[in-house]
């Protein structure tokens, strides 16, 4: 079967249009479809040996070298079924939003853009993927989402776009320069150290902000309330994630030896990051805060591992990421699941909720045993291999960012005791079979990836980090 | 594949009843855990005659893991680890017999049986696995269990906090033990057990920071008091048996490659951790935290024998402590079953007469607390003395420590049993039933017989046997301890005494008040700082960008006021300005 990288975009943009067909709440089905279908294909992608899978060249503007070149490398392709996986759960949980058509058409465009993003092999194209997705998203935001979702989308973009602008000067003064926006080009053209510096810090300004790396995320509590869950999973499980392919595949790409000067000083930010989430997260009410600061501490953890850039750190990032991705589906379903029966986010509405759903308990139990890196779950494998790799480079924030471990336990514990344990004010019911069938597959997936990382590993080491790789053994 | 089969049957066992245990009642249910807990204890046993044949060890590599070399899906067993194996599954196969009627009336039977299988897999997973990564994860894992069971009974505020503290005491240790398998890689190249050459003093110290944690040994003890809130055979199993000896096991494991002086450190904490823990149990009202304290004080004597070398003296006293430690946690799980939980030793008493069984079992048990033969833990402990005999601090150490041990145990057996009762629970108590009574009796049978058996080298533990420990020793210990019980019984034969002269020793000697007081309070200063203090500064930055921005636009915004004459105006003035530009150059 030929598949193509434009196919994985083709998927999406038809299902934006087909939302807005008569379907009523049927609609949500077309972004399950269109969910499993990119996440199929992207694994039959995986499977071919090519370093760059269903490559595509179409020369657009010869003289100034942009071209609409997309294709799939290893970590794009795994980022891809994990996009793949979330747009179908998200989808498959936004049951009641009114209006679900404009919805869901602005759903598939959001999916259709992420996944531009992990295709792009122009970096034209790839900016303009990673602008067009703050429309879908903005709106999704400011139109469905929670009280105060005005000044968190405003906050969102002010930022963002702060980012991106200087990621375009970026951008532009690389191409002109070198007269091609092809990134595959680019990557075997000779750059001095000091441009690769300059280069890596203004494309990192995009990026650094949509991780969030610490502290450029002051945007990310407010958002992440605002939006309704599905968005919210989307927005922490995979947005987050093509920061953290932008700096794998660009910055690492590019600019290594200006990685390897900046990684200091990223690296201190990241491993700070990484501390504070968590400690953040031991002192929240709401179960949506103590996620939104949790992903923070991940999320700066994962950057931990891409700044490092060593052949094993940025297998742990790439794990972390799936890992973190699935994991913080899971919480917020499940966190949206007790909301229903508690009548709020807030966790002194109600305790002792273990005796009347035992269920909801355990598979609570299970995704927070999986985000505090309990070995057996992703996230394990994804953190021992990020701190491992990164301690021999960075042996500080290694250590400072393995301290982390602790706080989550203590986090991670705090919210389940609170929730399931002690006297039980309230009865609850337990889990419906809809409901399970949205956690079950996520939390087998993140156990399955814990038994065996080496079905994204493998994909990892034999494809982009080779050439570029030399630059932090 | 036997091997495999060894850690496979419990896990197994595990995610069956974890799936399907809601739909089995709670004998189906135990029966499951137990037996796939049997199964596991046949095939190690299956392996004894190859391994007591040729010696060296059997292989079982599985599948790859983690992209790190040596940190695959390998399993290795040697005579030594025979030894824990058959222990750990001998010992929680009889404690999960016992909680089929312990936990009568239960409503998370299907949660408790699934934590233990997997608790014994993970346990196993310690003992057997080829390399530290993989024993890392059996070292997590059988920290989550404990946090399971340990807060079983959920609608109890206290057992949830125990619950949490263990756990993430733990995870101080685990952290520690973390940066020190990055140095083993980073250092030695690989994290296979086997391959490994002599470690840095940095990171052997993380190791056994790791040790002292699991194994609740001083400063990282203040957990295992706590955890007696959990059900009782938890208590036996895993803070008694098996998980708090699981430091025990990974210093016997990691001897070669440990610094010596490293491990002399951990003797020496051992030898104090043992004689303080000792003095504490002495001073408990509580029948469960009288064991607690004893069990953090007998893991002291076994560090200490671990950290000077000998090895079998610690492997012994292990499985010996593990024998008499369930037979009395397991003993006191009767008494409170048929006292309704009458937990205070003060308001107990006459049990003999009334719980005759139960007695017979829990004397078994105090006896190889006290040392005192045929016990094993006579035996035991005497391999542990003679190791010492070269430094003498460290003996003076373990013969005080003996000592107070005999004599709390004689304080505890008086008040519980031998005096009459002081309560109305107390003299009302009937015996538990058989599924109860037969482990306990099978575990003091075993206390009483495995002492002799291996003293007598009947029994290979594959470290080598008793060292010639001179004559003069075992009396001596053997005197010290029967005037320490008598003591006990003359102090204690008339019922409770006043103990505020152990008021220090009772609260621990205020170490977890002073955690309390410190650790805890800047743990949550220092988040509470971060959440009023750096968060809220960091959103004001950019808030002030964006405001500039915006009243500069807003003031900007006036030229195009849409007023007619302020544009003839400001075009009359720009024409004047560029007439008089021009004519002046």
């Amino acid at each position: 079967m030929n598949v193509s990288a434009s196919d994985l975009l083709v998927v999406p943009a038809v299902a934006t249009v087909a939302s807005l067909l008569p379907l009523g709440r049927a609609v949500r089905s077309i972004g399950v479809a269109s969910g499993l279908l990119v996440a199929a294909l992207s694994i039959v992608l995986l499977a071919t040996p090519a370093a760059l899978a269903g490559e595509q060249r179409l020369v657009w503007l010869a003289p100034l070298g942009l071209s609409y070149h997309v294709g799939v490398d290893g970590l794009g392709g795994v980022l891809l079924v994990l996009s793949g996986v979330l747009f179908a759960v998200g989808a498959a949980a936004s049951g009641d939003a009114p209006h679900p058509r404009g919805y869901m058409a602005l759903w598939c465009a959001l999916q259709t853009a992420v996944t531009g993003i992990f295709i792009a092999q122009d970096l034209l194209l790839f900016f303009v993927f990673w602008e067009a997705m703050l429309v879908p998203l903005s709106l999704l935001i400011w139109l469905w989402g929670g009280p105060d979702r005005g000044p968190a989308t405003f906050r969102f973009l002010l930022y963002t776009m702060t980012g991106s602008a200087v990621f375009l000067v970026g951008i532009v003064g690389l191409g002109v320069a070198a007269r091609t926006f092809d990134i595959v080009d680019l990557a075997s053209k000779p750059i001095s150290e000091g441009a690769q510096s300059l280069l890596a810090a203004l494309f990192l300004a995009a990026f650094v902000v949509k991780l969030p790396l610490f502290p450029f995320h002051a945007w990310l509590p407010r958002a992440y309330l605002a939006a309704p869950i599905p968005v919210a999973i989307v927005l922490s499980g995979i947005i987050a994630k093509t920061a953290v392919y932008g700096i794998v595949h660009l910055c690492v790409g590019l600019f290594p030896l200006g990685i390897l000067r900046l990684a200091p000083v990223l690296v201190s930010l990241a491993a700070v990051g990484a501390l504070y989430g968590a400690l953040l997260a031991f002192r929240q009410r709401d179960t949506r805060r103590i996620i939104a600061f949790a992903s923070l501490s991940h999320l700066n953890l994962i950057g931990l591992g891409a700044f490092s850039a060593s052949h094993l750190s940025v297998e742990g990032a790439a794990i972390a990421s799936v890992s973190h991705g699935l994991v913080v589906a899971a919480l917020f379903l499940l966190a949206a699941m007790l909301a229903l029966r508690t009548g709020g986010f807030e966790l002194d509405r109600a305790s002792g909720l273990g005796a009347s759903a035992p269920i909801l308990a355990a598979l609570f139990t299970l995704a927070v045993v999986a985000a505090i890196g309990v070995p057996g779950t992703s996230g394990f494998a994804g953190e021992f291999l990020i701190l491992s790799g990164s301690f021999l480079a960075h042996p500080a924030a290694a250590i400072a960012a393995t301290a982390t471990v602790v706080v989550a336990a203590a986090y991670g514990l705090r919210l389940l005791r609170l929730a399931f344990f002690g006297p039980a004010t309230t009865t609850a019911f337990d889990l419906r079979l809809g409901e399970r069938a949205l956690l079950v597959p996520l939390l087998a997936l993140v156990l399955l990836l814990g038994l065996v990382p080496a079905l994204v590993t493998d994909r990892i080491s034999t494809t982009d980090l080779t050439p570029h790789a030399q630059v932090a053994r | 594949m036997t091997l495999a089969l060894v850690v496979a049957a419990p896990l197994a066992g595990a995610i069956f009843l974890a799936l399907f245990g809601g739909y089995l009642g709670r004998r189906t249910s135990g029966t499951i855990a137990a037996g796939a807990i049997v199964v596991s204890f046949g095939a190690a046993a299956a392996m004894a005659p190859v391994l007591l044949a040729r010696g060296g060890s059997i292989d079982a590599p599985i599948a790859r893991w983690l992209p790190i070399p040596g940190a695959d899906f390998h399993l290795v067993l040697d005579l030594t680890m025979l030894a824990v194996v058959l222990m750990i599954t001998a010992v929680s196969a009889l404690i999960a017999i016992y909680s089929i009627g312990y936990l009568a009336g239960d409503r998370g039977i299907q949660r408790y049986f699934a934590a233990l299988d997997l608790f014994v897999a993970a346990m196993l997973l310690i003992a057997v696995a080829s390399n530290l990564l993989l024993l890392f994860a059996g070292w997590e894992l059988v920290g989550l269990c404990s946090y399971l069971l340990i807060g079983h009974w959920r609608g109890r505020p206290a057992a949830a906090a125990a619950a949490v503290k263990a756990f993430v005491i733990n995870r101080i240790g685990d952290a520690a033990f973390l940066v020190g398998i990055f140095l083993v890689i980073t250092g030695q190249g690989t994290v296979e057990i086997a391959s490994i050459g002599q470690l840095s003093i940095t990171t052997s110290v993380l190791i056994l920071g790791g040790a002292l944690a699991k194994s609740a040994q001083v400063p990282l003890h203040t957990w295992l008091p706590d955890a007696m809130e959990g059900p009782t055979p938890v208590s036996a199993l895993i803070h008694a048996a098996t998980m708090v000896t699981a430091g025990v096991v990974l210093l016997i494991r990691m001897s070669g490659p440990l610094s010596d002086d490293v491990l002399l450190v951990a003797a020496i904490i051992g030898a104090i951790t043992a004689l303080g823990a000792a003095t504490v149990a002495t001073a408990q009202t509580d029948l469960k935290r009288v064991l607690a304290w004893s069990t953090i004080s007998q893991v002291g004597l076994m560090f200490t024998a671990a950290g000077v070398g000998a090895i079998f003296a610690a492997l012994f006293h292990l499985v010996s402590h593990a024998l008499f430690k369930a037979s009395l946690f397991l003993g006191a799980g009767s008494v409170l079953h048929a006292t309704q939980d009458e937990i205070d030793i003060r308001r107990l008493g006459g049990m003999a007469r009334r719980t005759p069984w139960t007695a017979a079992g829990f004397v078994a048990g105090a006896l190889g607390l006290a040392a005192i033969p045929p016990a094993a833990g006579f035996f035991s402990k005497e391999a542990i003395a003679a190791a010492a005999l070269d430094r003498p601090y460290l003996l003076a150490l373990i013969l005080l420590t003996s000592a107070v041990s005999a004599f709390y145990a004689a304080r505890l057996v008086t008040l519980v049993f031998l005096t009459s009762p002081r309560s109305d629970r107390a003299s009302s108590a009937h015996e538990p039933g058989a599924v109860m009574l037969l482990p306990l009796v099978g575990l003091a049978l075993g206390t009483m017989t495995l002492g002799v058996a291996v003293a007598a080298g009947a029994i290979d533990l594959g470290v080598g046997a008793l060292a010639d420990a001179p004559p003069w020793l075992g009396a001596l210990s053997l005197a010290l301890a029967v005037a320490a019980v008598l003591a006990g019984w003359l102090l204690y034969r008339g019922g409770p005494r006043d103990e505020t002269v152990l008021a220090l020793a009772r609260s621990g000697y205020g170490i977890d008040a002073l955690y309390g007081r410190t650790a805890v309070p800047l743990f949550e200063a220092i988040a509470r700082a971060l959440e009023l203090g750096a968060e809220r500064t960091n959103g004001m930055v950019l808030d002030l960008v964006a405001r500039t921005a915006m009243s500069a636009s807003s003031a900007a915004r006036r030229v195009q006021g849409g007023y007619l004459r302020a544009y003839e105006t400001l075009l009359l003035a720009g024409a004047v300005a560029l007439l008089a530009y021009w004519s002046i150059r």
